[in-house]
This record gives structure tokens, C-alpha cells and sequence, in this order.
């Protein structure tokens, strides 16, 4: 096979770039490994009911890059919700704060101080940092923040936005790139949207754009090298249905994070400060994630509750079966915990998900009576993980091969988050290839 | 039954369990996907699904 632009994965990165290259006229052809599209940014009908394999935690709204790519390849439509509020619950109070003034921190940063005065100065302090001077990346937020304030419950409350919008904790994130991700997602200013189906409409609808423009999408379809003569690469060689299949492209864009993208193409076609910058960056967190059924919804709300308490471990609960009747297991309940180790980088899953189960008793004072039943565990690392790399240790998306894009949560620019970045650097590498091949 | 899982490379992910008709893909506490004998028929639908590698033949 021959063509303009092969994609090796279809995560949202992958499939963000081939959708705008193939509504630019070109050529495109997107090879998945897996028997379904969208890597961890997609969701699965699974007995009746929509399921994330993934986290649920993926969002986009409007004016993000995944609805930007939507837009910009005239996608086909699909029903969507949006979140309006989510709930930070404190100690005996809580706050619901509309999602389309979340970049307003006033309200919820008085509740988690000791006085007007705390509340004062740590809002100044993000002022300064958002305004005039970015902090650098050479101290974690939690020692730029320790700087202002010394409330664990201001320090828990960073951590629940630290943990979900990135994976990793306060003490982990690059304070510089915090405060990126700070403006730059929480300060949008547009509620996020839920598609009826989850992300797999989006993925679907990208790839109805991708052979709508006569482009090629095969699944179950693994690549095994990545084709590198004279310093340039040629195209792939995969397999599908125990048969070789070799493509020959101008391009190769390579969804498969930056580690397994050299193993394919060969370490020694790639640049030796391109291979060091990969090694040494690339951070990989772990987190685990628990969903949960239960017979009776244990809160009236739907949504996202951040758990603004230092004595629980789970940051962020997910009841999402307000928006969706589709999105109910079995007509029951859905619940999701998600937990992010102290440590992201070593950690016992069995010890995290012992400490989400103690959590959910304690959180929840109607646990027990309403039957809860555990659906589904799960434990992202390696190479199915929350991040691909910690937030500020991410790469660009040019490889030292001339000719060899990487796109994907490795490879988000600066304060862009997960699918968010990973679509954002889909959308980067395209502009740019067009560039060249238009 | 002609697929097991690889415990040194299986994560605990649950996304294999997603494809089995049968149900026979379960990830336990011990965050490892467990095939039970009795209910899988060999359909090996699973085989292309793990994004580790980590089901096998045999």
C-alpha cells in the first residue's frame, strides 16, 4: 500500500492528525493494534451500558482542541451534554461550583482557609504567577505553594485539580506547568461536554471524516517496524490476519508514545540527544481506578465531587449517572473512584485499591445500604497508563528523523492535559506536515 | 481452554475483559486478569485486545 501519511495508533493524538490531514486532501492511512479505535480515549457498550476503559475523567469542552479538530474537519454531529457543576466536598461542607466559572478560585479557596487573610494572599500569589511571572519549572507547585500557605486543606485542594487534570500530585507537577495547565484548562471558561455514547463518538465521528476522505483505518492491525533508509523514514510494516503488510508514506506519525516509536524504527537511526531527551524525561505515573454499582444512588448529584479533606487518599469521585440512562450498569448506579499514589512512579495497586475501598466507607455514611458492588478495577501504568508522562516532562512532537512525527500525551505542548494535549499535539504536528506536503 | 495470561506483564487494566461474550475475563483484587475455564470457548477474541501483550495462545 502506498500513501501521503501513515498513522501508527489511533489514540486521540493519532486520529486528531489524521483526520485533519486527510480533510487537507491528503492520503491517509491509521493502523491500531487493538480490535477498537481511540487506545484510552474511547469507550465500549459493554453489556447495555456504556463503559470507559479509560478513565471517565477524559473531558473536552468547547474552545478545547478536540472540539477545535471537530470544527476544523467539519466532523459529523453527535448528541452531547454538558457538565455544569462539580462539588468540592470539605469537612462538613461543600461548595457546588458552576464548571463555566471554574476559573474563579475565590469562592472555594475561602472555604478551604483559616481566614480572609490566607484567602488573600494565596489568591494573590496565583495572580501574580497567572499575570506576571510564571514560576519556573524548577520547583514543584507544593513548594511554591508552600511558600504562601501551609493549610494542608489549601495543599488538598491543589491536589484534587493537580490529580485530575494530570494524574500526578502537587508535590510531583513542575510548579511553572501547574500554573499553565491552570490557565490554560481551568480558565476556558466553557463547561465540559459528555457525549451520549463517551469518547468513542468522538473517535467515530473522526474516523467517518478520515474515509469520508477516502482514507484507510484498519484494526487489529500491529505494527512492527517502522522503515528508516538514508535518514529518512519510508513507511511501515505491520500485520493483520497473520499476513504482512508493508506501507510505503511521505510521513509517519507515531501514536505509540516516544519509547516504543525508537523500538520501532531502530534506535540507531535516531539522534543521540533526541534518544537522551527520551530517556530522561519521559516519567510514566501509575494510578488506579475502581467503578463501582450500587442499588440506591448514594448522593442526589451527578458529577465530579473533589474531595477537599486530608484524611482521605481518593481526591475525585465520579457519579455520572444523571446525564446518561445508557451509562447505568445493570439499571443501577454508577460510582468511580479515582486514586492517584503518593508515589506515581512505584506503588502497590492492591494497597491503593485496599485504601479506596477503606475511602468510599468513610466518604460515603449511606456505603453499605446501598449495596455497593464492585464492576470493575483498574490499574493504569506502563504502557497503558493515566499520562504517558508527567505534565512538564513531555516532548515536542518533531523526532530527530526528519520526516518521523510523535503525537500523543507524551508529546503535549505546555498546559495542555491528557486526551486535551494529546489531541492538541495531533493538531500541532498536522498543521505543520500539511505545510510541507500541501 | 487455549489462552492464559502472562501475570509478569498483565497490569490489571480490564480492558480484555471487555471483549469476552462469555464473560470469562475477570481482573481480581490482585489486579491480574484471571481466565475462568469454564465459561471461556476458546473464541480467542481476546488474543488481540491486551494492550500489553499479555494474553497468549496456549
Amino acid at each position: 500500500m502506498r500513501c501521503d501519511v501513515v498513522v501508527v495508533g489511533s489514540g486521540i493524538g493519532g486520529m486528531c492528525a489524521a483526520a485533519k490531514l486527510a480533510h487537507a486532501g491528503l492520503q491517509v492511512i491509521v493502523l491500531e493494534k487493538l480490535p477498537i479505535l481511540g487506545g484510552r480515549y474511547t469507550s465500549v457498550e459493554y453489556d447495555g451500558c456504556i463503559v470507559h476503559p479509560a478513565s471517565v475523567v477524559l473531558i473536552w469542552g468547547e474552545g478545547s482542541p478536540v472540539w477545535h479538530t471537530l470544527q476544523e474537519v467539519d466532523a459529523p454531529k453527535f448528541e452531547t451534554k454538558v457538565i455544569s457543576h462539580c462539588r468540592f466536598q470539605f469537612k462538613g461542607k461543600s461548595l457546588d461550583m458552576a464548571m463555566d466559572s471554574m476559573g474563579d478560585f475565590r469562592p472555594v479557596i475561602a472555604l478551604a482557609s483559616r481566614n480572609d487573610e490566607e484567602t488573600d494572599r494565596v489568591l494573590g500569589a496565583l495572580k501574580n504567577a497567572f499575570l506576571w511571572r510564571e514560576p519556573s519549572d524548577t520547583i514543584t507547585f507544593k513548594e511554591w505553594l508552600r511558600q504562601y500557605t501551609d493549610n494542608e486543606t489549601i495543599h488538598v485542594l491543589f491536589n484534587c485539580f493537580a490529580t485530575s487534570w494530570g494524574g500526578i500530585n502537587i508535590h510531583e507537577y513542575p510548579a511553572g506547568e501547574f500554573i499553565r495547565v491552570m490557565k490554560c484548562t481551568a480558565t476556558r471558561g466553557k463547561p465540559p461536554i459528555i457525549a451520549k455514547n463517551g469518547l468513542k463518538d468522538v473517535i467515530d465521528s473522526l474516523e467517518q471524516v478520515i474515509k469520508r476522505h477516502k482514507g484507510k483505518v484498519l484494526t487489529e492491525c500491529e505494527v512492527s517496524g517502522i522503515t528508516v533508509k538514508g535518514g529518512m523514514a519510508k513507511g511501515v510494516v505491520a500485520q493483520k490476519d497473520g499476513k504482512n503488510i508493508e506501507v510505503e508514506a511521505k510521513v509517519v506519525v507515531s501514536n505509540a508514545g516516544p519509547e516504543r516509536t525508537i523500538e520501532l524504527a531502530g534506535r540507531e537511526n535516531f539522534e543521540k540527544s533526541y534518544l537522551k531527551e527520551v530517556r530522561d524525561k519521559i516519567r510514566t505515573p501509575g494510578g488506579v481506578e475502581v467503578e463501582f454499582a450500587t442499588t440506591k444512588p448514594l448522593l442526589d448529584f451527578s458529577g465530579w465531587i473533589m474531595v477537599v479533606d486530608p484524611q482521605m487518599r481518593v481526591l475525585l469521585w465520579c457519579m455520572m449517572s444523571g446525564y446518561w440512562e445508557n451509562w447505568k450498569p445493570k439499571g443501577k448506579h454508577p460510582v468511580t473512584g479515582w486514586l492517584v499514589p503518593e508515589n506515581t512512579l512505584s506503588y502497590d495497586p492492591r494497597k491503593e485499591y485496599e485504601t479506596l475501598i477503606q475511602d468510599a466507607k468513610k466518604f460515603f455514611p449511606n456505603w453499605e445500604e446501598c449495596e455497593p458492588e464492585v464492576v470493575r478495577l483498574k490499574n493504569f501504568s506502563g504502557n497503558w497508563p493515566p499520562m504517558r508522562s508527567w505534565q512538564g516532562y513531555q516532548l515536542g512532537q518533531r523526532t530527530s528523523i526528519e520526516n518521523l512525527w510523535c503525537v500523543g500525551d507524551a508529546n503535549c505542548p505546555p498546559g495542555f492535559v491528557a486526551g486535551e494535549g494529546a489531541a492538541e499535539s495531533g493538531r500541532i504536528a498536522a498543521e505543520q506536515i500539511k505545510a510541507t506536503l500541501v | 481452554m487455549t489462552v492464559s495470561v502472562d501475570e509478569e506483564v498483565c497490569i490489571g487494566c480490564s480492558f480484555c475483559t471487555l471483549f469476552c461474550p462469555e464473560h470469562a475475563l475477570e481482573v481480581s483484587r490482585f489486579f491480574v486478569a484471571e481466565v475462568a475455564s469454564d465459561r471461556c470457548t476458546d473464541c480467542l477474541k481476546c488474543l488481540n485486545c491486551c494492550p500489553n501483550n499479555a494474553i497468549r495462545k496456549g
